[in-house]
Order: C-alpha cells, then sequence, then structure tokens
C-alpha cells in the first residue's frame, strides 16, 4: 500500500463580499495521488497553480474542503494529535527566510526535538544535534554559529538538518533548491537522494524546474489551475508527455542541452 | 572597432575590512546587435559588470582602472551621457521597476521625450508602435501596472528600454521572477526585438539553461573575474576552464535521472574579501598545479587558466 495518499483533496477559499455576491477561487479540484514509501513524487506546476496549498494541507498546516490525505495511516489535520506531526517535515524555499538570524544553528537543529519531547538532558540533545549537522556535510562545533555565517548551501543544509531531527518519514520539499546557484544546487539535491537512501524517506517534490525533477522524481503529477493534469513514471512522463499542457511546459523549459 | 569594449576594468570598494576587488581586469567586446551572456554565482560579478558599464557605482565602490568604450570613447566619466539613451537596463522585478502610480503610455511617452526628439502626438504615435510589438494593444496606454500580469509588465519594461532607440540593453536576470512558459515568451521577444533593431544585449543570469538557449556568445565569471568567453556552442559542448565544465557539468538536464547523482564542485565561491593568491579557482579545482597557486592567471586566447597556456 502506499505510504502517502491524497484522496479526492480539493480546497476552496471564500471571501465574504459586504455587498454584492461572496466569490470563491477553487485552489485544488479533487486531487488525488499516491506517493510509494521512500520515493519521490514531484508536483509540477507554475505560480498560481495550487502547489503551495496542497503542501499545506499535506503537512496539515490547512485543512482541505473535501477529500482527505493519509499518511502511513494516519489522516492528517490542522488539528491531529501531536505525535503523527513528527513523522512529516518541511524544507521551505527559502534558507534566508525560514531560519530565525536570532538563532544559534544548535537551537534551530533542536527545535523539533523539543516541541516532540524527543531527548532529555543536555549532553543528549548536543549529541544529537551533532550527529544531525555531521549528516547533512556541517561540522559539530558549527552548532555554537548564527544562520548568517553560513552561504546559503549551507543554510539549506541546517534546514534539512533541523527537518530531520524528528526522526521524519516524509519531508515535503517546496523548491529547496531555487534560491540556490547551480553548483550548490547539485549539491543540496545529491545530499537530499543520499539521505533518501540511507534513511528510506519519502519525499514529496514541488518545484517548477523540469530538469531538477528529472534527477530527482520517480513520479511526476503536473498541476495546472489546481487540477492535476498528468500523472506518470518520470522517466514515461518526459518520453511521452500526454496533455497538452506538459508537452508546452517541457518545450518552454529552458534545459541545457550537452551532446 | 567594436560597440563596446570593457577593458581591464577593476572595481574596488574600501571597506573597514580592506580593499574589496568585486571585479578584476576584466575585458571583453561587444558587437552591434550580438546577445551575450553573463553566468556565474551569486556574487561573481555579472551584476557589478553591468552596473559599471552605466555608471551606477556608488562610493564606496569606484572603478579603480581601465576603461569602458562605447564606439571608441571612453565613458566611465560621463555615464549620465549614455545611460537609458544609448544603453538601457531591464532589471529582474517588473512591479518595481514600473511607477505603481502612473499609466504605463504616460511612462513610454516619458522616456521618448526625455531620450528622442519625438514631442507629444509624436511621442504617443511612438508609443502606440512598441505596444504593438510587445503584443500590447494600443488601448491598454492608459492602464496601470497592476492591471497587468508579471510576463506583461516585464514586456512593458523591454518597451521602456527600446523607447530610447538604445544601441545596448543590459538585462539583468530578466525573467527570474517568471514561470518557465513566459519565461519563453519574454526572452523570445527580446531577441526577436533586438535582431530586428540591430540592438545589442548582454543578458546578465545564473541560468545556464537560458544561456544556452537564447545568447550567441557567453562570459562566465567567477570571483569577480571573466574567466572564459566564447560562443555559446564553445562554451557548452567544448568547456576549457575547470570552472565552466563543473558548472556545465552540475546543471540538471534531461539525460539524468533519479538513480545517477550530480556532478558537483567541491566547496564554496569564496567571498570577494578573501580571494585566494593565484587562481581564485585553485582550492577547488580538481585539475590544479603548483603554479595555480603562484600567479593569476590573465585572458589569454578567451580563457583565463595557467593549463591552457601550455598546452
Amino acid at each position: 500500500m502506499s505510504f502517502v495518499q491524497i484522496q479526492a483533496v480539493s480546497k476552496t477559499f471564500s471571501k465574504r463580499r459586504l455587498f454584492g455576491k461572496d466569490s470563491h477561487v477553487e485552489a485544488l479540484k479533487n486531487v488525488s495521488f499516491s506517493i510509494q514509501e521512500g520515493q519521490t513524487y514531484a508536483l509540477v506546476g507554475e505560480s498560481g497553480s495550487g502547489k503551495s496549498t496542497l503542501a499545506k494541507i499535506v503537512v496539515g498546516v490547512d485543512d482541505a474542503s473535501a477529500g482527505q490525505v493519509i499518511i502511513g495511516n494516519n489522516a492528517i489535520s490542522s488539528h491531529m494529535p501531536l505525535h503523527y506531526r513528527r513523522n512529516i517535515q518541511m524544507v521551505f524555499q527559502s534558507p534566508y527566510a525560514s531560519l530565525n538570524p536570532r538563532w544559534r544553528v544548535g537551537d534551530l537543529v533542536a527545535e523539533p526535538l523539543k516541541a516532540f519531547k524527543l531527548i532529555n538532558g543536555k549532553q543528549q540533545r548536543r549529541d544529537r544535534v551533532a550527529e544531525l549537522l555531521e549528516q547533512v556535510g556541517l561540522q559539530a562545533d558549527d552548532a555554537i554559529k548564527y544562520p548568517h555565517q553560513f552561504s546559503g548551501g549551507q543554510r539549506q543544509r541546517i534546514s534539512i538538518a533541523r527537518a530531520l531531527s524528528s526522526s521524519p518519514k516524509f519531508i515535503v520539499c517546496d523548491e529547496p533548491t531555487s534560491a540556490l546557484d547551480v553548483s550548490v544546487q547539485a549539491q543540496v539535491l545529491n545530499l537530499l537522494k543520499q539521505l533518501q537512501n540511507d534513511l528510506n524517506l519519502t519525499y514529496l517534490f514541488i518545484t517548477h524546474d523540469l530538469a531538477v525533477v528529472k534527477t530527482m522524481a520517480h513520479q511526476i503529477g503536473v498541476l495546472r489551475q489546481g487540477e492535476l493534469v498528468e500523472e506518470q513514471p518520470a522517466q514515461a512522463l518526459f518520453a511521452n508527455p500526454q496533455h497538452s499542457y506538459t508537452q508546452n511546459l517541457l518545450q518552454a523549459a529552458p534545459v541545457l542541452k550537452v551532446k | 572597432m567594436s560597440l563596446l569594449e570593457v577593458d581591464k576594468l577593476c572595481v574596488e570598494f574600501s571597506t573597514r575590512r580592506g580593499l574589496l576587488k568585486a571585479l578584476n581586469q576584466v575585458s571583453f567586446e561587444l558587437e552591434k546587435g550580438e546577445f551575450l551572456g553573463m553566468v556565474g554565482e551569486s556574487g561573481a560579478g555579472k551584476s557589478m559588470t553591468g552596473n559599471a558599464i552605466l555608471g551606477l557605482i556608488d562610493a564606496p565602490g569606484e572603478i579603480a582602472s581601465g576603461d569602458i568604450r562605447l564606439d571608441g570613447k571612453s565613458i566611465v566619466d560621463s555615464p549620465e551621457t549614455i545611460r537609458g539613451s544609448r544603453i538601457s537596463m531591464i532589471f529582474q522585478d517588473p512591479l518595481s521597476s514600473l511607477n505603481p502610480l502612473t499609466t504605463i503610455g504616460d511612462q513610454l511617452i516619458e522616456t521618448i521625450e526625455l531620450h528622442t526628439n519625438r514631442r507629444g502626438a509624436a511621442a504617443k504615435q511612438r508609443a502606440i508602435e512598441l505596444l504593438q510589438k510587445i503584443d500590447i494593444d494600443a488601448d491598454r496606454l492608459e492602464a496601470y501596472p497592476h492591471q497587468f500580469s508579471g510576463g506583461m509588465r516585464q514586456r512593458v519594461v523591454i518597451a521602456l528600454a527600446m523607447a530610447s532607440e538604445p544601441d545596448i540593453i543590459i538585462a539583468d536576470e530578466p525573467t527570474t521572477a517568471l514561470d518557465v512558459s513566459v519565461q519563453a515568451q519574454v526572452l523570445d521577444l527580446l531577441r526577436s526585438l533586438c535582431q530586428a533593431e540591430g540592438t545589442a544585449v548582454i543578458l546578465i543570469t545564473h541560468d545556464m539553461g537560458v544561456i544556452g538557449n537564447w545568447t550567441d556568445r557567453v562570459g562566465v565569471m567567477y570571483a569577480g573575474s571573466l574567466i572564459e568567453i566564447g560562443t555559446t556552442e564553445q562554451i557548452i559542448q567544448a568547456p576549457r576552464h575547470p570552472y565552466t565544465q563543473g558548472l556545465i557539468a552540475s546543471t540538471p538536464t534531461m539525460a539524468a535521472d533519479v538513480s545517477t547523482n550530480l556532478y558537483q564542485i567541491p566547496g564554496n565561491m569564496p567571498p570577494l574579501t578573501a580571494i585566494p593568491e593565484g587562481c581564485a579557482f585553485h582550492p577547488r579545482c580538481p585539475k590544479a598545479e603548483q603554479q595555480c597557486q603562484l600567479s593569476t592567471p590573465s585572458l589569454v586566447d578567451q580563457v583565463a587558466c595557467h593549463l591552457w597556456r601550455d598546452a
């Protein structure tokens, strides 16, 4: 059985108006797909397609208007029990905005440990933080530094270490490399792949960059104006895109052609 | 004689922590109607090069040495004579480069009257022509920037840049804020307009895909130096500098899939305050030899690398 199941999820945002009719925006329309354990599902779409709305629902920050999300055997919602949450983590787009500049790296990485009460005592905390930092290619003594002392790629490693700290099974990566330079992007993508192999992680990878998708995804879904217009295994989608929107997207993507 | 010649340009910032070399001996030429890409990581000096050409370096920065010549005449001391008229600029974010309180028609007409000898009705006629060139209806002259989508706004910015009939447009990451399909439209438009008018373009970007698909020639920058320049074909299919090779190898392409890892260049680009002695790339270079640590290679035969000097 699939590890993550998104079942007929819809989301409508309503705006009450004082005069005239209320307006409704259908951000997601009956979206269903599933992700196998240990695999990466890439969700591709342009701005306004509903990618981030779906991410919020999948991690239980926002609730679906209809349908449900099941991860493991747990139904996800914004009021689910705390221990469901430790299995689900997120890596955000901008490592500049998602790390509190006033916190030391050690505190940032240990926050989920504290929130889920996963450690006892200072020594245990220090050891776990050191282990996590080394796992993502940083050093144990980086824990006492502040985020501004790191480059963009290193900051994204800190975000990944923080996401890993509660030993999650499922991580939502929302454009994790679009703020990074190419050479650094390669480092972060390789790290994510290696962690997936070592820890059997399941990823929902949200991006608009098709070349990145090609190197990361097992399965791909194309989202357009809230609808999943196409879904295929990665190889098949690139070799033989079915929907005209996917074809256009592939054509427009500025992919480097090296002979 | 080339349209634009950048000759051994050095830009320095004196800071409390010492002298910072933002650009180090950058030299290249731009021909009429050419589409030149400038690629590199953040902080490599791509935008600094564009700003230096337009005379937009503010204190404590200054052009320490070198020269920039347009049609053979130095423009370093009087950039205001060419800025916006003979060389215009397109910035990354179209919303912040348009005035939100003025219609796009007024913004176009203002630019046309300032930089050409068309006035009144003639200027308005030219504004309508420009809108038609970017595929926007003439009746949108009365519209405000917020009434346009991101891609349309960037097309309006292109029209504004073309309004002064410049010789060169410097486009600094013009499509980074846009979706891929809109990016393709905007770059296609910029390319076809410039071909039609004979305008040269310097396209600054960090996206190798954009470089590969839209430029004629490419300059690669690293830590303030231009390390390689050549035709797009040469740079992508047969890069010579080890950094260019690494940059291309680490770019995800359609040949890759989940089972393969991307090539990664070890380490990070050094901050400009701590550029290593010798070749700035040598600590990360897989092919570095002893002389790479000792002397800084200069751009000879379009590549700045000791390994190619001997060959």
